[in-house]
């Protein structure tokens, strides 16, 4: 079945257009990383996902229900999450403060996900009594993600995972996505510009150019094919 | 007699009072980002709803502090509906000018009703005292400084301790992140415009028996509101309560060393020091928005 399905999406900013004729789907409990170049439209393109930007034209199908008019809260009470780029997180809060915000919209089980989380990252339990503020890069991440997931959601879109993290903190939290994915059965996109780690982790991606989506397969193919290596992984 | 401990006092209970007048004017600022010129009047209102309520019908202005703030709590979720939420999706100035019009149309609509007569509540306790040794402190005083802290404690644990406090808390810290993890900020800024202008109108009930009062009181009474909010620095209870101290002592001990004519001059230079030195204020929250 598929989770996500998008046709001929267009988006931009003000006069600005964005994302050009942009097709893509998600199927159940995949993992789809998205790539590309700076400015090309990835983080564009999950802000129209998760509603806080309105697509200009095209269709949205969450799990084969229409959600272009949907609010942003309407989509993560139906299941959809976003760990955004910059995280977004409540710096002036707790960290624990953060994860239960992320239960809004699904409150009665605020506990049981908080226990869940605490699990996946043990760095927030130790920090829990801590502003976000206050954290590392690395633990922002992955409160980012932990907040996400308080809401048992059922997509999970996760920009520029491992923007400013060390490589071993980047590992970490990409082992613990693909626990997540086998445990929780969450499908996932991932918006990330190292290349062989959104293929790493992914069983499929998109490669986004201009806002266009201009190559796509599964990783493993992907990471075969000369133009990616030689574009994204300077491989010659 | 060693007057200190008598003007520490004194400053202390009219701190207190300041710090929960001002809560709404700052809770709004914080969370809605518009500075509501109109705060000033909303306060007379409640002190005018208080005063008829006491002179028509008996009830004390106390026993009355739920119905205004349950008047203030419509009134400005209907302004926020009707009127601001059209106006703050522009442009900033476009709130000013609009709760600037608000609060000469309240102003001149408290004088149609009630002209501009200086008007107070005589409640049978205004001239009881208590003497604690040297210190001598009106019932009346003593009545608003503990109702003060009760209603700003109640503001607090309302914003730390429940779901809905937490929302408004985090529309103020990251609008966008409060939108994906799927909390409405138009309803926040519905529910925010509410308890600020509720807590603006019962303010007013203990503004009423404290001091007389005119329907052109208002732009004082917001200027004041913007001083604790600036000295304090926004975003939480405490930053209310620190700049309603400060205001409280820097009032009390000017009025008293310079005369009253200096207060004012004093909270703007205080005002004009704070924006230039530490525009967070004293006790702005980290990581909160500075003035």
């Amino acid at each position: 079945m598929r989770v996500l399905e998008v046709s001929d999406l267009e988006a931009g900013y003000g006069d600005v257009q964005v994302l050009r004729s942009v097709s893509m789907h998600v199927n159940e409990e995949e993992v789809v990383a998205i790539f590309g170049s700076n400015g090309s439209g990835k983080s564009t393109f999950l802000k129209v996902l998760i509603g806080t930007l309105k697509p200009w034209g095209g269709t949205l199908k969450y799990m084969d229900h229409h959600i272009e008019d949907l609010p942003p809260e309407e989509r993560v009470r139906r299941g959809m999450a976003l760990a955004a780029e910059g995280r977004k997180l409540f710096l002036g809060m707790t960290v624990e403060e953060n994860l239960l915000l992320g239960a809004w919209t699904n409150r009665e089980r605020s506990k049981e996900n908080l226990e869940k989380v605490y699990t996946y990252f043990p760095d927030l339990y130790r920090k829990r009594k801590d502003l976000a503020g206050d954290l590392s890069g690395g633990q922002q991440q992955m409160l980012s993600i932990g907040r996400a997931l308080m809401s048992n959601p059922k997509l999970l879109m996760i920009d520029e995972l491992s923007l400013g993290l060390a490589p071993a903190v980047v590992t970490k939290i990409a082992d613990v996505l693909l626990r997540i994915r086998e445990e929780e059965g969450v499908s996932m996109i991932v918006v990330e510009q190292e290349v062989s780690l959104a293929l790493d982790i992914s069983d499929r991606a998109y490669v986004f150019d201009l806002g266009e989506i201009v190559d796509e397969g599964r990783s493993e193919d992907l990471l075969r094919r000369d133009s990616i290596r030689k574009t994204y992984l300077s491989v010659l | 007699m060693d007057i200190i401990p008598q003007l520490i006092l004194e400053s202390l209970l009219l701190g207190a009072f300041y710090a929960f007048m001002s809560l709404g004017f700052s809770l709004t600022w914080g969370v809605l980002n518009i500075i509501n010129l109109a705060y000033g009047s909303y306060i007379l209102l409640g002190s005018y709803l208080a005063y008829s309520l006491y002179t028509y019908l008996g009830i004390d202005p106390i026993l009355s502090l739920p119905v205004s703030f349950g008047a203030g709590f419509l009134l400005g979720l209907l302004t926020q509906r009707v009127l601001i939420d059209r106006v703050m999706r522009l442009e900033p100035f476009m709130v000013l000018i609009l709760t600037f019009g608000l609060d000469i149309f309240l102003a001149n609509l408290l004088n149609l009703v009630f002209r501009a007569d200086v008007r107070s509540i005589d409640v049978p306790y205004a001239e009881r005292s208590f003497i604690l040794g040297p210190l001598v402190v009106t019932e009346v005083k003593v009545a608003v400084f503990l109702l003060s802290l009760v209603l700003t404690g109640s503001v607090y644990l309302l914003l730390q301790r429940t779901w809905t406090g937490r929302s408004i808390r985090a529309v103020a810290l990251d609008r966008e992140g409060a939108q994906i993890v799927g909390i409405s900020p138009t309803r926040v800024f519905l529910i925010t415009s509410g308890l600020g202008t509720g807590i603006a109108l019962s303010s007013g009930n203990l503004y009423g028996v404290l001091q007389g009062f005119t329907p052109f009181d208002g732009g004082m009474l917001t200027v004041k509101a913007f001083l604790v909010s600036i000295v304090g620095g926004l975003g939480r209870v405490e930053s209310a309560l620190a700049g309603g101290l400060f205001l409280g002592f820097l009032e009390v001990f000017t009025a008293f060393y310079l005369g009253e004519g200096w207060k004012f001059f004093a909270s703007l230079i205080a005002m004009f020091l704070f924006l230039l030195l530490r525009p967070r204020g004293l006790l702005g929250g980290k990581y909160y928005g500075e003035t």
